[in-house]
């Protein structure tokens, strides 16, 4: 599944005007779409590849979308003369099964890079249950590529408020969280330290395995300091169509994705960075791992092998981990009961104004007024309305 | 999850995972000394774990499975031993002087753990 997006009308503004992302996908829709044909727009957000399928000539357009910010498409159908064709699904993916399967799928549920939460699953799963034997798949092919890169000032003002500051302060333990976090980019090419190299090939017409473990080397081709490895992807929408967020392309929503290397190593030209690059997908998000060494320009190692990870930028709760074990008892606390009245009521068909006093009633002591219970009445039923299917 | 050694109950992983079959620890120790054994072997740390200390206690993810692990700080101490290159058996001293235990079952336990630690791949014999 790909989780709700959360983005605001504002990101889904930038996306449109995100070129030549836009152009390009438009182009792959007109190209792909046929008289009559089905498309399924796979994380459609507000629908506006739907839009443009219809434009096509889409018979029957099929929006999944668990976000709410699907309820916007039906308006922006009605507005485009095509609401009749557009069917929209407000899940994730995994749970919808179409009557008939699509000719055309397209999508774009990238991040920074390609690896982005359940995205190759989803695209694992669409192909393999929603597409049409013969059918189109939207993108087609990715490739991520790595490269070493300078990033002085955002380096220094990552780490040196856990180096020194101005109050006799010893933050040094929070220097490890700092360096061990991936961080959106916008680099240019003067920024690039080695030649570029291909991480990964992810072609979505075949492509089952989310996660990554790649090995590189990336030599230095200038002396100086290096402050992380740069990772983009270079997009092929289908045959022909293709952007990329590297540097030196038009700046794109997704950005770059950046590893910082703690202790910016000082490199001279042919020196190299060997480097193990692993993603690896835990509970819906990439843990990113990056395990790199300095060689000197003969082979020999310069310096230890440093692990860094995303997991070790996390302050992580060894007893809220604890709460998440299958051996792991809970205790019923006040919220819960509040929340089990609460969906027991709901059950018996109660309103909200009754089950707000009879929350009241039974938990006078948490519950001290009618607005209290109301509120949380409303929170908790919420949860439940805002969430897919 | 799994919560050791003095942290009491062991629990099992989080969710049910795609865990390794279990490299037990009694096929390389086999016989009567297999706790005076496992605890003066050397061990690695296997390439798929990656641990996280905050304060005192360690968490580590499996990023073959995606499962996590919790440590308690005498966990976390053989953790950092094994993490050394250091046998086991070297961390004794230093526990029994800090905790009362006695060797017997602090051996018994950290044989426990390493036990646990071997079959859900996070450590494997140097």
């Amino acid at each position: 599944m790909i989780r709700p997006a959360g983005y605001s009308v504002i990101d889904y503004g930038n996306m449109i005007e995100c070129e030549p992302r836009m152009s390009i996908y438009a182009e792959a829709l007109r190209r792909a779409v046929t008289p009559g044909c089905t498309v399924i727009d796979l994380g459609a957000a507000f629908g506006v590849f739907s839009l443009l399928a219809c434009k096509y000539g889409a018979r029957s357009v099929i929006a999944i979308e668990p976000d709410p910010s699907i309820e916007l498409l039906m308006p922006l159908a009605q507005a485009n003369g095509c609401a009749d064709r557009i069917t929209v699904v407000r899940d994730i993916s995994t749970n919808y099964t179409p009557e008939t399967k699509a000719d055309v799928i397209v999508s774009d549920c990238r991040g920074t890079v390609s690896l982005y939460q359940h995205h190759i699953a989803t695209l694992a799963d669409a192909r393999a249950r929603l597409l049409a034997p013969g059918g189109t798949l939207l993108p087609m092919r990715d490739t991520l590529r790595i490269a070493l890169a300078r990033w002085p000032k955002t380096h220094r003002s990552r780490t040196r408020p856990w180096q020194r500051n101005n109050y006799g302060l010893d933050l040094t333990a929070g220097h490890r969280f700092a360096v061990n976090r991936e961080l959106k980019a916008y680099l240019k090419p003067r920024a690039l330290s080695s030649a570029v190299q291909d991480l990964a090939v992810l072609d979505y017409r075949i492509i089952t395995e989310p996660n990554l473990d790649r090995k590189v080397e990336l030599t230095a081709e200038r002396d100086g300091a290096v402050h992380g490895l740069l990772v983009w992807f270079d997009a092929e929408i289908a045959e022909g169509l293709t952007y990329s967020n590297a540097p030196g392309q038009p700046e794109l929503v997704y950005g770059q994705m950046f590893l910082p290397l703690d202790g910016e190593p000082r490199l001279t030209t042919g020196e190299r960075i060997t480097a193990r690059v692993r993603g690896t997908l835990v509970d819906g998000e990439y843990v990113w791992s990056w395990g790199w060494q300095v060689m000197a320009a003969d082979g020999t190692p310069r310096g230890a092998l440093l692990q860094q990870s995303s997991f070790l930028g996390r302050i992580h709760s060894p007893k809220a981990l604890v709460a998440l074990s299958n051996k792991h008892t809970p205790e019923l606390d006040p919220k819960m009961m509040f929340d089990r009245d609460c969906l027991v009521l709901v059950g018996e068909g109660r309103t909200l104004d009754v089950i707000a006093k009879t929350l009241q009633e039974r938990h006078p002591e948490m519950l001290t007024s009618y607005k209290a219970a109301l509120d949380h009445a409303s929170e908790c039923l919420g949860r439940y309305a805002n969430r897919p299917g | 999850m799994l919560r050791n050694v003095w942290g009491g109950t062991p629990i099992g992983p989080a969710r049910p995972g795609q865990v390794r079959p279990p490299a037990a620890i009694h096929t390389f120790y086999p016989g009567e000394n297999i706790v005076s054994n496992a605890l003066e072997a050397r061990w690695r740390i296997s390439e798929q774990a990656i641990a996280n200390s905050v304060a005192d206690e360690t968490v580590i993810l499996h990023l073959g499975n995606g499962t996590y692990f919790g440590l308690d700080p005498i966990g976390a101490r053989l953790w950092e031993a094994l993490k050394a290159g250091e046998a086991p058996v070297m961390i004794c001293d230093t526990v029994l002087a800090e905790y009362e235990v006695d060797r017997a079952t602090l051996e018994a336990d950290l044989c426990s753990l390493l036990e646990k630690l071997a079959s859900n791949d996070l450590v494997e014999p140097a």
